[in-house]
Order: structure tokens, then C-alpha cells, then sequence
């Protein structure tokens, strides 16, 4: 029985189609990655998953427990940073259980900030805390590494794998990395033209060794079917961002 | 160790720390903003000594304080004082709650929309001095006529900024509160009223703001107490001093009122982060 089922999904805003007679199916416990290029319909997907968008036609079979970290971290700026983590929690070690997973975060220090003051990074931290401590059936990820440094990124993915490990939560994520999805999901999921092109599985289980051989050709396979050009080099991210531009431009040192 | 008199006076100011070197540091940076005050006041002092204008016409600040020493002597000021504050605070806590109470109905539901804000609209459009002679066929002319104005005048800017603060609440903030399934009332008071809530204290100051002029107007109105009163009583008996006092006392309230909402401001808008003018 499948956590998630989607069928036919389709979705346009005002009369342009964004998503074409998707169909997903979900199984408990596994880990999916959507990559897709920017503008491809990744976060509708997720939001109608989520139940916040409805789709223009399909059938949609999801669960009631269920947590998102959005795109941008959402924080509430009128809240502490640990009241943001704990918010609409129920019970009395609410705000240990916010500390808890400010530590896991490395965000310990940060609890008594205003939101507003921390950097891109931080944000989206506290963002993944507060989805974390709702011990979802189904936690959806929206780039949760963004906006974080490639040290802090491995960090953070192996906590999301290891979560996922311990806990055997149903995943989806969404992520324009190619080398975040193999590392980490079951199957990724290419999106392209509003609908899924194709599903890739990955053998073994995430958070899988950076270094390892085996996630290098599967990669580069991702890149291809997502039409990189020069899908050869490694490490190349979908959205070439300018700095990331400049780097891949410039010769390797 | 020093002590860092700058970082003392800065943290003294209800507002969001300043850019470092904003305010530079000598011990009389507190009182910067009132050097436009000052000067006009001396300038006052200068003119009136000239005797270009007549006491009759410009009574000097030492008239005036004279005024106030007189009044308060003989207890009539204390007097009024206690009559116009009682008056001010009556209609101003009821407009609060009024207006507070329909801009949060109509801003949580459509239905509240429907129902509230057109009246209210209409009534914005009315300058509230144009409702006296309706309030005072509807309330006679006593306290009830003068607070209930009162209440009218402080209503509507509360009303309005409390609406448009809950309707301009980022949806995707509440979105959070959706996906998450947060009780209703956390989404009402979590995330629409402390969102709201700068748009609430804007409102908040504006409505003080009305309701000294509404005192004003209603203490026109067959007055035997208040600030108001003594304000008619020396225009009838041309005391220009009194006169003077009376717009004096008028001003201070009103800037007492300002601080205290600033103040407000400062202590539940410690999160903002905005922008604070070069
Ligand atoms: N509420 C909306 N109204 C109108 N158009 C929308 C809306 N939401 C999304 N779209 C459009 O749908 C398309 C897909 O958007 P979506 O946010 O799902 O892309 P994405 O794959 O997540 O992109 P990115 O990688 O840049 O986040 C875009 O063309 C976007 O303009
Ligand atoms: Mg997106």
C-alpha cells in the first residue's frame, strides 16, 4: 500500500499547464528525490501533495501527518527562533523537544534570536527543526540545503538520511542537486515537461558516502535526462548559479 | 574596563539598535530631538520680550507659566485635568474595543468583512465633528454625548489598520500554520494578530491622536469641566495666558501619548527589522 498515490495529477494556472497527468506512486518508508529544472513544477507538486494547492484533475491519495520544510524557511519573525520550532506542538517538553532538534541543527545558540536575524543558511535550519520535530508519517522538503555551505549541507543531509533511517518516515524531497538526490533517496524522480520522465532507482540506502563510486555515473545519467550539455563534468548543479558559473568556467586548478 | 556610553544610550532607545556611529556619542544625544522644540520656544521668548505683539496677543512663556502656577493654585487645573483625562480614557478604551473587536471580525472572516466594513467605511468618510449635533439629539449633552464621540473618533483608525494589518498577513505564513494543522486559534492569534500587530500600533497612535482632538471638539459642547472649559472661560474673558496654557497642555498630552505608544512599539516590535532613516 503506497503512502502516496498520484494519479493523473494534472495542475494549470490560469489555463497554462504546469503539470501533465502525473502519476506516483509513494511507497511507505522510502525515500523519493524530484529533481527537475527551475520552473518545472517541483514545489506544485509538492504543494499539492501536501494538500495546500488542489489539483486542476487526478486523484490524490496522501495522509494527514505531515510536515513540510517550504522553499524559503517561513519563519515567523515574531517568534523566538525555539518558539518557531515548537509552534502548535501540544504537550509540556514541547520546548525541550525544540531544543533537542536546535541542537541537532547546530543551532543551539540560536534559540532566543528573532528570526530575522539569522543569516539565509540558519533560517533554512530552524526551517528543517520545525519540520522535523513533528515526527511526520510523510515529511516533504522543499531544497531544504539551499541555501547552506557544502560543509553544513553534508551535515544536514545525513541527519535528514539518518532521521529517515531511525525512524522510517515515508520522504520526498525536492532538490535541483543531482548529487543530493543520489546520495540520499530510494529513486529520483526526474520531472520535465509537467510530467515524470523517468524514475531512477539507487541501489543501497542513503545518507550514501559522497565519495562513492557508484553515484558518479548515475549522476551524470540524471544531468543527461535533464538536457545539461556538458553533463560530463561531476558536481555541476542544474541551476548554474553565477558564482557556480564562474567556477565551472574557469580552469581546474 | 570603560564603559560604553554609546551602547547605553542606544540601548535607552526604544527602537532597534541604530547603525553604529548613528548617534555619536556625547550625553546629550537623547535630547537631539528636541532642539527644533527649544528653539521655537525661544524664539517665542524673543518675540514676545520685543513687544512687537502685545501680551493681549502673545502672552510670554513666563505668562503662561504664571497661568498654569494660578490655575493650579486655586485647584481649577488639577480639577479639569482629572475631569478631560476621565472623559479621554472613558471613550478611548471603548473605541479600542470596538474597533479593535470589528477589525479583527472582519479580517478573520469574509462573513465579518460583509457585515462591518462598509458601515465602517462610511463612517471614515464622515469627519467625526460633522456627528455632533446627531450625538447630541442621540445622547443629550453630557458625558455620555462626549465619550461616545469620543469612542467614534478613536474607532475608525484602529478599525482600519487592525483590518488591513490581518488582511496583509503573508499567506504563505499562514500556509505554515495550515500544513502543520495548528489549532485555529493559534492561526488567529500566533499568526494573523502578531502580524498584524504594527499595523495595530499604527493604528493605536493615530487614534490617540483622535481622541484629544474629539476631546476638544465635545468640550465645546455645554462644558462645566475639563480642559476644554477653561479653554472657553478664558477666550470669553480674553485671558490669552490661559489660552495659551490650554493649547500647551493640549500638546503635551499628546506627545505623552506618542512616547508611550512608541515605547509600546519598541518593547512588542523588538523582532522588526526595518528600516530606521539615514
Ligand atoms: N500560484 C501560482 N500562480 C500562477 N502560477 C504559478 C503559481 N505557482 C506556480 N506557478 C507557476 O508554475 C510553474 C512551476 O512553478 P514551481 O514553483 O512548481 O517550480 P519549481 O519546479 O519549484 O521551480 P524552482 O526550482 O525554481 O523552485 C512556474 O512557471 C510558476 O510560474
Ligand atoms: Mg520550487
Amino acid at each position: 500500500m503506497p503512502d502516496i498515490r498520484l494519479q493523473h495529477v494534472s495542475k494549470a494556472f490560469d489555463g497554462t499547464a504546469v503539470l501533465r497527468e502525473v502519476d506516483l506512486d509513494i511507497a511507505e518508508g522510502s525515500f523519493v528525490a524530484i529533481v527537475g529544472k527551475s520552473g518545472s513544477g517541483k514545489s506544485t507538486l509538492l504543494r499539492i501533495i501536501a494538500g495546500l494547492e488542489k489539483a486542476s484533475a487526478g486523484q490524490i491519495e496522501t495522509t494527514d501527518r505531515l510536515a513540510v520544510a517550504f522553499q524559503e524557511a517561513r519563519l515567523l519573525p515574531w517568534l523566538s527562533v525555539v518558539d518557531n520550532v515548537s509552534f502548535g506542538l501540544e504537550g509540556r517538553d514541547r520546548k525541550k523537544v525544540a531544543l533537542d532538534a536546535l541542537v541537532e541543527v547546530g543551532l543551539r545558540a540560536k534559540a532566543d534570536v528573532w528570526p530575522l536575524t539569522l543569516s539565509g543558511g540558519q533560517a533554512q535550519r530552524v526551517s528543517l527543526a520545525r519540520a522535523l520535530v513533528r515526527k511526520p508519517e510523510v515529511l516533504l522538503l522543499d531544497e531544504p540545503f539551499g541555501a547552506l555551505d557544502a560543509l553544513t549541507k553534508l551535515d544536514m543531509q545525513n541527519l535528514v538520511g539518518e532521521l529517515w533511517r531511525a525512524h522510517g518516515w515515508t520522504v520526498v524531497m525536492v532538490t535541483h542537486d543531482v548529487d543530493e538526490a543520489v546520495r540520499l533517496a530510494d529513486r529520483v524522480v526526474v520531472l520535465g515537461d509537467g510530467t515524470v520522465q523517468e524514475i531512477v532507482p539507487v541501489p543501497g540506502t542513503g545518507p550514501r558516502d559522497p565519495d562513492d563510486p557508484a553515484l558518479a555515473p548515475l549522476a551524470g545519467r540524471l544531468l543527461r535526462l535533464l538536457g545539461v550539455p556538458f553533463a560530463g563534468r561531476r558536481s555541476l548543479e542544474l541551476e548554474t548559479s553565477p558564482t557556480r558559473l564562474a567556477s565551472s568556467l574557469s580552469p581546474v586548478s | 574596563m570603560t564603559i560604553d556610553v554609546d551602547a547605553v544610550l542606544v540601548a535607552s532607545s526604544e527602537r532597534v539598535p541604530a547603525p553604529a556611529g548613528r548617534a555619536s556619542g556625547n550625553l546629550l544625544a537623547p535630547f537631539t530631538p528636541w532642539l527644533s522644540t527649544l528653539a521655537i520656544l525661544l524664539l517665542w521668548t524673543a518675540v514676545s520680550a520685543g513687544g512687537l505683539i502685545g501680551p493681549r496677543a502673545l502672552p510670554s512663556p513666563f505668562d503662561v507659566l504664571a497661568a498654569a502656577w494660578e490655575l493650579t493654585a486655586n485647584g481649577r487645573l488639577p480639577a479639569a485635568l482629572v475631569a478631560s483625562l476621565a472623559r479621554v480614557l472613558a471613550g478611548t478604551a471603548l473605541g479600542l474595543v470596538l474597533g479593535l473587536g470589528a477589525g479583527l471580525l472582519a479580517g478573520y472572516y469574509r462573513v465579518g468583512e460583509m457585515v462591518v466594513d462598509r458601515p465602517l467605511q462610511m463612517l471614515r468618510a464622515v469627519p467625526f465633528n460633522a456627528l455632533v449635533p446627531l450625538f447630541i439629539v442621540a445622547f443629550g449633552i453630557g458625558e455620555l454625548m462626549k465619550v461616545s464621540l469620543i469612542a467614534v473618533g478613536v474607532l475608525v483608525p484602529i478599525y482600519l489598520n487592525t483590518f488591513a494589518g490581518v488582511r496583509n498577513v503573508d499567506s504563505k505564513l499562514v500556509e505554515v500554520g495550515l500544513v502543520y494543522r495548528v489549532p485555529q486559534r493559534l492561526i488567529a492569534s500566533k499568526i494573523l494578530f502578531l502580524g498584524a500587530l504594527p499595523s495595530i500600533l499604527t493604528g493605536l497612535r493615530f487614534s490617540l491622536a483622535i481622541a484629544w482632538i474629539a476631546l476638544v471638539t465635545s468640550e465645546t459642547v455645554n462644558t462645566n469641566a475639563g480642559v476644554g472649559y477653561i479653554l472657553a472661560q478664558a477666550q470669553r474673558f480674553v485671558r490669552t495666558d490661559q489660552v495659551f496654557l490650554c493649547i500647551v497642555i493640549y500638546a503635551l498630552l499628546g506627545i505623552l501619548t506618542d512616547y508611550l505608544v512608541r515605547r509600546l512599539e519598541g518593547r512588542l516590535l523588538a523582532w522588526r527589522k526595518s528600516y530606521d532613516g539615514r
